[in-house]
C-alpha cells in the first residue's frame, strides 16, 4: 500500500484486561495526541453496549419480579392486619397511637424484605462464583465456538448493594399501605364482642 | 373527673340512620364509683368508649380531667388512654401470645418506650396483688376466666390510671369469681381513690356503687 515498513499500530498485551482502561489513560498521556489509544472494549464497542442493554432490561426484568414479591409481602400484611384486628383494638385502648401502630407492620414487612434480600443475595452470589469456577463452557462442548472454558463472573459490589438496596425499599414501600391501614382501623368494634 | 355534654352517637348504614346516644349529660367526680345499669343494646358499651377516649362521639364534648379529649390529636388522645384511663373488658381482652406479665407490663412500655426496670416490678407487683403471683409466665390460653380478668385489671393499674373504666367485668364468670373482681375493683377505689366506672346487668353489683346512672333508649334516666 505504499507504506513501505512504516508500523501503523503496536499492540500491547496486559496482565489485567480489566485493567485496560486505566492503562489506556497512561499510555495516551505518555504517546500524546498524535497517537490514537484503543482498548479492547473501545473495538468491540457494539458488543458491549449490546451487553450493556442486556444488563439495564435484566435489572428492569428483575425489578418487576421483586415487585411480584412485594404484592406478595402486602397481601400477607394486610391479611395479619385483618387477623389482628382485635389486637390491634387492644393496644389502642392501652395507649397505642397511630404511628406506633403503624411501626409495628412496616417493621413487620421490612424484616421479610429485608431476610428476603438478603438470603437471595447471598445465593445469588454464591451461585455467580461458582458459575466463575466451574468450566461450565467446556462441559456443555462450547469451547469450540468460544475461546474459553468458564463464564467469566465479576461480582460488582455496587451492583450488590444497589440489587438488595432496591429490594428493601420496594418491600418498605409494600408496608406502607397495610400498616397505615391499620393505624387507621376503628378499635371499638373489634373490642365490643369476644 | 369525667364530664360529658350533649353526647350523641349515631350509627349510619347507608341511609339509614341508627341513633344510640341521644343526647347524655354528665359528670363523674374524682374518686367516685358509678355503675351504669341498662337493657341489652342500650348503648352502655358504646357510652363508655366515648368517656374512655376511645371512641369519637357523632356530636357533644367529652372531657377528662378537664381537657376537650376529642379536640386532641391522635396521638395525644392515645396518650390520655395511656396514661389516665383503665379499660377492664367483659372478654378480657388479653393479648393471646404474651404471657400474663407481659401483657400487664404492656401499658408501662408503651409509655416509657424502654422495657427497663419500672413497668416490669411494678407489673410484677400488681399481678401479686390480684393473686397471680405464681402465674407470671402463663398465657392467656392457660389461665381460667376470672384469672384472665384479674390479670386484665393488673394491666388497667399499671400506670396508676385516675379512671377506672369496666364494662361488664364480671359478665363471664361465675358469681363466686365475679364477687371477687368487684372486691378488686373497690379496693382499687377506696385505697388509690380511682374513679370507677362499671357497666353491668346485675343489680347485685350496682347497689355497690355511690351512684347509679340509668340508661335507656339513649338517654340517661
Ligand atoms: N358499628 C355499628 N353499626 C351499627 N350499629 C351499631 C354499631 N355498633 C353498635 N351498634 C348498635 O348500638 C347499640 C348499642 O350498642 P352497645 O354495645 O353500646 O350496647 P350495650 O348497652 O353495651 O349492650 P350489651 O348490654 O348487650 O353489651 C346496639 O343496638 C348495637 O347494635
Ligand atoms: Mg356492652
Amino acid at each position: 500500500m505504499g507504506l513501505g515498513s512504516a508500523i501503523s499500530g503496536v499492540g500491547v498485551k496486559i496482565d489485567n484486561p480489566l485493567k485496560a482502561a486505566a492503562i489506556k489513560k497512561d499510555l495516551q498521556k505518555a504517546l500524546g495526541y498524535r497517537y490514537f489509544v484503543r482498548t479492547w472494549t473501545d473495538m468491540n464497542r457494539n458488543l458491549f453496549s449490546a451487553i450493556k442493554l442486556e444488563k439495564a432490561a435484566m435489572f428492569i426484568i428483575l425489578t418487576l419480579i421483586i415487585l411480584v414479591a412485594c404484592f406478595n409481602i402486602a397481601g400477607t400484611l394486610i391479611m395479619t392486619v385483618i387477623e389482628k384486628t382485635k389486637d390491634i383494638g387492644i393496644l389502642k385502648s392501652i395507649g397505642a397511637n397511630r404511628s406506633g401502630i403503624m411501626k409495628i407492620f412496616v417493621l413487620q414487612g421490612l424484616l421479610i424484605g429485608a431476610i428476603g434480600s438478603l438470603i437471595g443475595g447471598i445465593c445469588g452470589a454464591w451461585l455467580a462464583g461458582a458459575l466463575g469456577r466451574y468450566p461450565i463452557v467446556e462441559k456443555l462442548g462450547l469451547q469450540e465456538i468460544y475461546y474459553f472454558d468458564r463464564l467469566p463472573v465479576k461480582i460488582e459490589l455496587m451492583d450488590f448493594t444497589l440489587v438488595i438496596g432496591t429490594a428493601v425499599i420496594i418491600s418498605l414501600l409494600a408496608t406502607l399501605y397495610p400498616a397505615w391501614k391499620a393505624s387507621r382501623l376503628d378499635p371499638v368494634e373489634a373490642l365490643r364482642y369476644e | 373527673m369525667i364530664k360529658a355534654k350533649g353526647v350523641h352517637k349515631i350509627y349510619t348504614n347507608g341511609a339509614e340512620k341508627l341513633p344510640v346516644l341521644k343526647g347524655i349529660d354528665l359528670k363523674i367526680e374524682k374518686g367516685e364509683f358509678v355503675s351504669v345499669l341498662g337493657p341489652s343494646g342500650a348503648g352502655k358499651s358504646t357510652l363508655l368508649h366515648i368517656l374512655g377516649a376511645l371512641d369519637e362521639p357523632t356530636q357533644g364534648v367529652v372531657y377528662l380531667d378537664g381537657s376537650d379529649v376529642y379536640g386532641l390529636t391522635d396521638s395525644k388522645r392515645a396518650q390520655a388512654r395511656n396514661r389516665l384511663i383503665g379499660f377492664v373488658f367483659q372478654f378480657y381482652h388479653l393479648l393471646p401470645e404474651f404471657t400474663a406479665l407481659e401483657n400487664v407490663m404492656l401499658p408501662g412500655l408503651i409509655s416509657s418506650q424502654s422495657a427497663a426496670g419500672g413497668p416490669r416490678s411494678r407489673a410484677k407487683e400488681l399481678l401479686g396483688l390480684v393473686g397471680l403471683g405464681a402465674r407470671l409466665n402463663h398465657k392467656p390460653g392457660q389461665l381460667s376466666g376470672g384469672e384472665q380478668q384479674r390479670a386484665a385489671i393488673a394491666r388497667a393499674l399499671v400506670n396508676k390510671p385516675a379512671v377506672l373504666l369496666c364494662d361488664e367485668p364480671t359478665g363471664n364468670l361465675d358469681s363466686e369469681s365475679g364477687k371477687g373482681i368487684i372486691d378488686l375493683l373497690e379496693r382499687v377505689n377506696k385505697e388509690e381513690k380511682a374513679t370507677l366506672v362499671v357497666v353491668t346487668h346485675e343489680a347485685q353489683i350496682a347497689k355497690r356503687a355511690d351512684r347509679i346512672l340509668k340508661i335507656k333508649d339513649g338517654r340517661l334516666e
